[in-house]
């Protein structure tokens, strides 16, 4: 059974020809695809190229937001790169029939950070491997392992950055310099969140209505949430609010949803590798390689 | 009365790991302090020889560290702080290594710097921190609170570096910072303390894009005034601080990263790459030349020549390559020295003294100066040996078999060791410890009783003592895993081997128990996890194997049991989840992000792995289960003197 005790002679310079394989020309064969792979990933971002520049607009998209189950809501946002710049939001108030239409001003554009976020994190990913191209030589599996580890962490990152939302009170959204993108200003009863969860670009209209101070009902202000329900309060000013209808809607961005595969083949790549390297560890225990 | 544990740890002829991560030496040159992957701070005596030696580990962060900073005005108080990757911040006295302060913020920092500007600001001072979040946070030097941002009104991005700049001529300063995409962004910094503590918002006086990436330092030669030099990862660059027209960009050779620098003197500038070298260049100044942009409306610009005089390198090792941090600190005054430091992740500090003027050899060709001081936490192990000596030692017989697991059982004070031979080893834990510890011990030591469980041909990866978890199960058992995925049932009294698994799926990386609400026909089973990521579930009266769960793609992080349904629920480290039906031994399910973390979330008795279980290291620094858990509640920041390194204080 013990087969690294038995191994003879022969058996363990077979191994050590095979290890030596594995960090001269595997591993790098690994790294290259793996950059292959976050260099199309990082395309999608439209990263700035250090040879052109930043001087050269990223091209721009729109997006027209629905949902299924509700058609009182529709949006049509335009990003452009990791930036909304431009806004339009219509909302149908069936109680009056009132139709609101509200837009970003001109001159300002809202920065996604969870985008520009992940799109570091991934360029990050691409500078540690570009560090250790073909002339590079590992000389033990310890240093393939850590710069695994540092890969994964930067793509565990980026990839988190996309699929959890921040998780914000309603006084933060309130806060948010968001509200304030807005021409006409939007209505003190309304609030306006958006944020990427996964692959869709999603946004969040609350209609809000004051709290009676001779209310009846027991105030307790909601804590942190991606999606607030109807019926969360939170103190605003001097005032005390109510959600009283919550309208979200969202659309897939298709070039997320190729990051986010590439992402995890990236991941499952650096993991294999791993997992080949840790194999000769079993050969080589006391070894620290 | 209420108790506190004392929480002791004991390490044996190896020295802990202390990967380095970050370094600074506080203005006082008296100290060295560096951060590690590991968490740890190490703080260093620095003799006024430039001897290096080791003085304290401190214990606050539970992640890397990330950076470290003067926290105040040092000659006032010697306080410094350290930010780790999962947004931890701790103030530490360096003089007795207290941790002052310490607060976890969402954000994580990559540089710190400390500002204070006594007859504007009130208070101890700013710490101005920039990471992976946008723009520049303003900290509160005493409450860690955060007070403000510097924000940015074109291309808002993450900061990749800063310095603060100091005019004498108009007595103003400002910060200077570039960010990930290459933006050199300047911010007024003494004229916007009111703005800054009304709250009001502070945006960028200028900006500039500097067209390359991965900028590493940004400099101001006080010296000049003028000159800004920027180290980005693939080239240097000097600009001219008036008007930041570029005076010269210098290349590196292809396969070498800069990694930092720093202005020594008018004309004369440092920069050292992530392998550990450093280059000095006196800056010739070529007098009026065209320039390379007529257009720009300037018909004639000056341009710079760097001349290298010497340079600087660490000693070859040729078993890792490593990655090193480096850092300068410019004399103040007399006796202070010019030194060039570097920390590596192999734990060492090597210090290089740089004289007052730096010349070249008399042909002309680069000097080398030579390396001054270098040492590691180990160097100061084995200066001290009377004092380094493991708890099993005197049992092991050789001495040097390396302890990969251990065990303790309090109900029957016994300490069980797995060593790297194979060989378990059951001792009595408090006279183990006594013998190693106190003084006289050493006639404990023969008289020692001890008992050698032989049955495994690889190191012992794991240990677990079943009784502990639950009175139920019989009090003889032990199990352990190996190396080579062998899994042994004993009976610790009678010293036998009662059955032996083997499972094939490499190292075992960890033996847990099922909880008490699950039971298999009325029998507890033990989970256990193994490097390949597979995980194998074992019936131990009936001494067979129930489960082996072989479809993970990344390591196992998380154990979880669904005792209605007969589940085993397997968290990844992907963030997914895998459910087994245990009955059956199929995989019942697979899911990954949103409906993963909603699975793993709903029981809570879940049993969590150790984050990283790739290779078990031989050490001493195993800490024991019980005590682990124990201590938690009564865990405090502040210094851990290491046995070896207190003796050597007491010497003096």
């Amino acid at each position: 059974m013990a087969t690294a005790m038995a191994a003879t002679a022969a058996e363990r310079a077979v191994l050590e020809e095979e290890f030596r394989w594995l960090l001269h020309d595997e591993v790098h064969a690994v790294l290259r695809q793996l950059q292959d792979i976050l260099k199309e990933a990082s395309l999608r971002f439209t990263l700035p190229c250090s040879g052109t520049g930043t001087e050269g607009p990223a091209k721009q998209e729109n997006f027209i937001l629905g949902s299924c189950s509700t058609d009182q809501v529709k949006g049509v946002l335009t990003l452009q790169g990791d930036a909304l710049s431009q806004a339009d939001v219509n909302l149908k108030i069936p109680r009056n029939n009132q139709l609101l239409h509200f837009a970003f001003r001109e001159d300002k554009q809202w920065k996604l950070q969870q985008i520009q976020d992940a799109r570091n994190h991934v360029s990050q990913a691409i500078y540690l491997l570009a560090n250790r191209d073909e002339s590079y030589q590992f000389r033990t599996g310890a240093e393939v392992l850590k710069l695994m580890d540092a890969v994964m962490l930067q793509l565990t990152r980026a990839r988190n950055r996309l699929t959890t939302p921040a998780t914000l009170t309603l006084p933060e959204i309130a806060a948010s310099g968001l509200t304030r993108m807005f021409a006409p200003a939007l209505p003190s009863d309304l609030l306006v969140n958006v944020y990427i969860n996964l692959n869709k670009l999603c946004l969040t209209v609350y209609q809000l209505h004051a709290l009676q101070p001779n209310s009846t009902k027991n105030f307790r202000p909601a804590g942190g949430a991606v999606l607030h329900s109807p019926g969360a309060m939170f103190e605003w000013g001097s005032q005390r609010l109510e959600v009283s209808h919550v309208h979200k809607v969202e659309c897939v961005i298709p070039w997320l949803n190729d990051a986010l595969v590439f992402f995890t083949v990236s991941l499952q790549l650096c993991q294999q590798l791993k997992d080949k390297i840790s194999v000769f560890s079993s050969y080589w225990s006391y070894r620290p390689f | 009365m209420r108790s506190s544990l004392q929480a002791v740890a004991l390490w044996g002829k190896k020295a802990p790991p202390h990967s380095i991560t970050a370094i600074m030496i506080t203005d006082d040159q008296q100290t060295i302090v560096t951060g590690s992957q590991e968490g740890q701070l190490c703080l260093w005596n620095l003799s006024p020889e430039l001897k290096i030696s080791a003085k304290e580990l401190l214990f606050g962060h539970s992640a890397s560290v990330t950076c470290l900073a003067r926290a105040r005005d040092f000659s006032k108080q010697p306080y410094v702080v350290s930010a780790a990757e999962n947004g931890e911040m701790c103030v530490w006295n360096v003089t007795n290594g207290q941790c002052v302060e310490k607060a976890t913020l969402p954000y994580r920092h990559t540089a710190v710097c400390y500002y204070h500007c006594s007859f504007r600001m009130t208070g101890e001072g700013w710490l101005l921190c920039c990471g992976e979040y946008q723009d520049v946070l303003i900290i509160d030097a005493r409450s860690l609170a955060v007070i403000h941002t510097f924000i940015s009104s074109q291309s808002p991005d993450w900061i990749n570096c800063m310095c603060i700049v100091h005019s004498m001529r108009i007595q103003e300063d400002s910060l200077l910072v570039v960010s990930v995409a290459g933006e050199l962004k300047v911010w007024d910094l003494s004229s916007s303390i009111n703005s800054i503590q009304e709250k009001q918002d502070v945006y960028e006086k200028e900006s500039k894009f500097l067209d390359s990436l991965n900028c590493r330092t940004i400099r101001f030669c006080t010296y000049t005034e003028r000159l800004l030099l920027v180290v980005f990862s693939k080239c240097w660059k000097v600009y001219d601080y008036c008007d930041f027209s570029l005076l010269r960009t210098e290349v590196s050779r292809s396969g070498q990263f800069f990694a930092g620098g720093e202005v020594l003197a008018a004309h004369r500038i440092i920069i050292w790459t992530e392998d550990g070298h450093s280059y000095i260049y006196q800056l010739l100044n070529s007098g009026l030349s065209k320039s390379l942009y007529p257009a720009d409306g300037r018909v004639l610009k000056e341009t710079i020549y760097p001349h290298l005089l010497c340079s600087t390198s660490v000693q070859e090792n040729k078993v890792q390559s490593l990655s090193f941090v480096m850092g300068y600190m410019n004399e103040r005054k007399e006796p202070f020295y010019k030194v060039l430091f570097s920390g590596a992740v192999s734990g060492r500090i090597t210090l290089w003294h740089i004289p007052d003027v730096p010349v070249s050899k008399f042909d002309g060709s680069p000097r080398e100066i030579p390396i001054t001081a270098t040492w590691t936490l180990q160097d100061n192990f084995d200066k001290n040996h009377t004092m380094s000596q493991s708890i099993i030692d005197h049992v092991s017989g050789t001495g040097t078999v390396g302890v990969t697991s251990s065990e303790y059982v309090p109900s029957l004070d016994k300490l069980i060791c797995g060593c790297e031979d194979g060989t378990i080893f059951i001792t009595q834990a408090l006279n183990a410890a006594k013998a190693g510890l106190l003084e006289g011990g050493s006639l404990l030591k023969d008289s020692l009783p001890y008992k050698v469980l032989k049955g495994h041909h690889q190191s012992v990866t794991s240990l677990l003592y079943p009784h502990a978890l639950s009175s139920k199960l019989d009090q003889s058992w032990l199990v352990s895993g190996d190396q080579d995925s062998c899994v042994i049932l004993w009976n610790i009294f009678t010293e036998e081997i009662l059955h032996k698994f083997f499972l094939e799926a490499g190292p075992v990386t960890s033996l847990l128990m099922s909880p008490e609400n699950f039971r298999l026909r009325s029998d507890q089973v033990i989970c256990c996890v193994c490097s390949d990521h597979s995980v194998a579930l074992l019936h131990l009266e009936g001494k067979r194997c129930l489960l082996h769960a072989r479809k993970h793609l990344f390591p196992v992080r998380m154990i979880k049991w669904h005792p209605v349904e007969n589940f085993l629920i397997v968290g990844c480290a992907d963030d997914s989840a895998y459910i087994w039906e245990i009955e059956t031994g199929t995989l019942e399910r697979h899911e990954t992000g949103e409906r993963a973390r909603i699975i793993l979330n709903c029981c809570d008795d879940s049993q969590l792995l150790k984050p990283d279980s790739v290779l078990p290291v031989a050490s001493e620094t195993h800490k024991h289960k019980s005590v682990e858990q124990r201590s938690s509640s009564s865990y405090q920041f502040g210094p851990i003197p290491c046995p070896g390194l207190q003796v050597e204080s007491s010497c003096k």
